[in-house]
């Protein structure tokens, strides 16, 4: 259980945020079933209210669909799960750059930076 | 029709203010965190809910009536103190509850006592102070009441136990009954609580859902509470 | 609910005056063994042993009461007074239910009292002849209750004894409780200021009681005692049920609008 939410943002949006990670990163397949809220809640630490109105809100937004009676399932649309891995992709890197270009760096060197980093990793 | 509903509640002791014309209502299905600092006024107003204390003025009603055995039967209390018979084992104090709660679930009990490794033999004079603390936090959550009400249930507590105490309000999550726990830990509790109430001087400065307080203001509800009650 | 409470508050006293009962019986025991050696020419330390255990045969008859007495005040200020007040008065039982489980529980022990210091006293000085003369002695009563003429008026009388004792004792209990109630609404001193309140309703009381002795002596001036009985039965009793429920409505407003647990 990870109880560690940043304290700027609504935990709601900080719940689907991980959801999202695990459904893009493939840690959630497409057609798993999702456990109950309240286990849900318990895992996360959090108000089951509060995990109910993140998974609403996946829900409208098409990343996983309730099946009657039988529970919250992984959205099976490929098309959707490519888009949300999109989004944090874009995401994640319109962070990165913003950090970078408030040290001053031009788009040049970041790519050297980040060609730079590929290698080390690539070797070690 | 609100679980707990205050209104113009007010207490004083003598001459000394506790609350002073307080009125908020708390529905069913709600989490609510009642956060002040020591004496704002958190206690006196549990008190008056469980018809341990009269109010001066004004009236506080649970599902609609005023305190009485009615209301006794409805709100799961947790005082700070150390409130079961010394002699009574745990085993018999889940007899004790079965007794005089309808809404008491002894199962229940005796399997929170097996998870937290707490003999039921084993009398309460024996136990040290936190395990006197976990017995009565699981005769309290062990009831299927329509209103919990804990007095500072994580306060001195190890971080697993709290852990543990955080785990059970949740799980014991039920639509049609309100939690109110009252603490001045906020950041321990917060990701488990839908509104926070903030009571400073026995005055209400904040009723609000945690959501909208971050979002509104950018910050969490331990921010804003320390940014409010700023020494 | 009060039965409940009833059986809760049995539990919770007998565990204390039940091992007191046993031990004054066996004293008893032991006392009936004394008094016949004493005589028989013993080595001193064994006689003073025996003495001993006669000395204690008397205390114990005597510290019988006051031990009931004292698990009487001591369970209501611990169960409602202290930190197990935030238990029993969040039952969902009324304050009244509380407070007549704790009268009549206090009436009961009593009574036991009374009856285990009487069998302790049987115990120890019981002899095999008494049988022979306690039979002919209720032969006695039994020959002259058919004598008289009045007999529903003499069982009329039994009863009313015994009603008298039982309010007698309610009252007594109800007195206890509301000068505890008295001291403990206060912050501060709560013990000193219910002796405080005890002395102070004793004033009161006594100024109760001797209206009530007054009016008696000035009645019985007029109707001869067999008449009268019933007057002065009503006088009593009246009297007591007056004072107890004063100090009924004291112990009820003191715990519900005074009470502040700590």
């Amino acid at each position: 259980m990870d109880t560690s939410f940043r304290s700027n943002e609504p935990i709601y949006l900080q719940l689907m945020e991980r959801f999202k990670l695990s459904i893009a990163s493939g840690e959630l397949l497409p057609g798993d079933k999702l456990r109950s809220v309240r286990d849900l809640a318990i895992w996360a630490g959090v108000n089951p209210n509060t995990m109910q109105r993140a998974l609403s809100e996946l829900e409208r937004d098409g990343l996983i669909y309730t099946q009657r009676t039988s529970g919250k399932y992984v959205t099976e649309d490929a098309e959707i799960v490519s888009r949300v891995k999109t989004e944090l992709a874009e995401a994640k890197t319109a962070e990165y750059l913003r950090y970078m270009r408030s040290l001053g760096l031009s788009s040049d060197e970041i790519s050297a930076f980040i060609s730079k980093k590929e290698d080390e990793n690539a070797n070690s | 029709m609100p679980i707990l509903e205050a209104r113009s509640l007010t207490k004083r002791y003598g001459s000394t203010p506790a609350l002073s014309n307080v009125s908020f209502a708390v529905e069913p299905g709600r989490i609510v965190g009642l956060l002040g600092p020591n004496g704002s006024g958190k206690t006196t107003l549990i008190k008056l809910a469980n018809g341990l204390l009269q109010p001066t003025g004004g009236e506080i009603l649970i599902d609609g009536e005023k305190p009485g055995a009615r209301s006794k039967s409805l709100i799961s209390y947790l005082p700070e103190r150390i409130n079961v018979p010394l002699w009574m084992s745990a085993a018999e104090l889940i007899k004790f509850y079965d007794d005089f709660f309808a809404d008491f679930d002894p199962a229940r009990a005796q399997e929170m006592l097996r998870n937290l490794g707490i003999g039921e033999k084993m009398r309460i004079k024996e136990m040290s102070k936190g395990t006197r603390e976990k017995v009565q936090l699981i005769l309290a959550m062990s009831r299927r009441a329509k209103l919990y009400m804990l007095d500072e249930p994580i306060g001195g507590v190890d971080p697993a136990t709290r852990d543990y105490i955080l785990a059970t309000i949740i799980s014991n999550y039920d639509p049609s009954a309100s939690v109110i726990i009252s603490t001045h830990l906020i950041a321990d509790v917060e990701s488990v609580l839908d509104d926070a109430l903030f009571i400073s001087r026995g005055e209400i400065v904040l009723y609000d859902s945690v959501d909208h307080i971050r979002e509104s203001r950018g910050k969490s509800v331990d921010g804003v509470f320390r940014e409010v009650f700023r020494c | 609910m009060l039965g409940k409470l009833i059986k809760h508050e049995f539990r919770a006293t007998g565990r204390m005056i039940l091992p007191m009962f046993a031990a004054v019986l066996i004293v008893s025991v032991l006392a009936r063994f004394a008094f016949r050696m004493l005589d028989s020419g013993l080595p001193i330390f064994l006689g003073l042993f025996l003495y001993f255990i006669v000395f204690a045969f008397f205390i114990g008859l005597i510290g019988a009461f006051i031990y009931t007495f004292v698990i009487m005040v001591v369970r209501f200020k611990r169960n409602i007074l202290s930190d197990e007040g935030y238990l029993t008065m969040t039952l969902p039982a009324s304050i009244h239910s509380v407070l007549w489980s704790k009268i009549i529980v206090s009436i009961v022990w009593s009574a036991a009292t009374v009856l285990v210091v009487g069998l302790g006293a049987v115990i120890a000085a019981f002899d095999a002849s008494w049988v022979y003369d306690i039979l002919k002695d209720l032969g006695y009563l039994a020959e002259l209750f058919l004598s008289i003429d009045n007999k529903a008026q003499v069982i009329g009388w039994f009863f009313a004894a015994i009603v008298y004792v039982i309010v007698y004792s309610i009252t007594y209990c109800l007195n206890i409780y509301s000068c505890m109630a008295i001291g403990y609404g206060f912050a501060r001193h709560k013990a000193l200021l219910s002796g405080a309140a005890f002395i102070a309703i004793g004033i009161v009381m006594s100024w109760v009681s001797g209206s009530e002795l007054q009016y008696l002596a000035v009645m019985n001036d007029q109707v001869p005692f067999s008449v009268g009985f019933y007057q002065n039965f009503a006088v009593m009793l009246g009297t007591q049920l007056f004072k107890g429920a004063v100090f009924y409505v004291i112990t009820w407003l003191n715990l519900k609008y005074r009470l502040n647990l700590e």
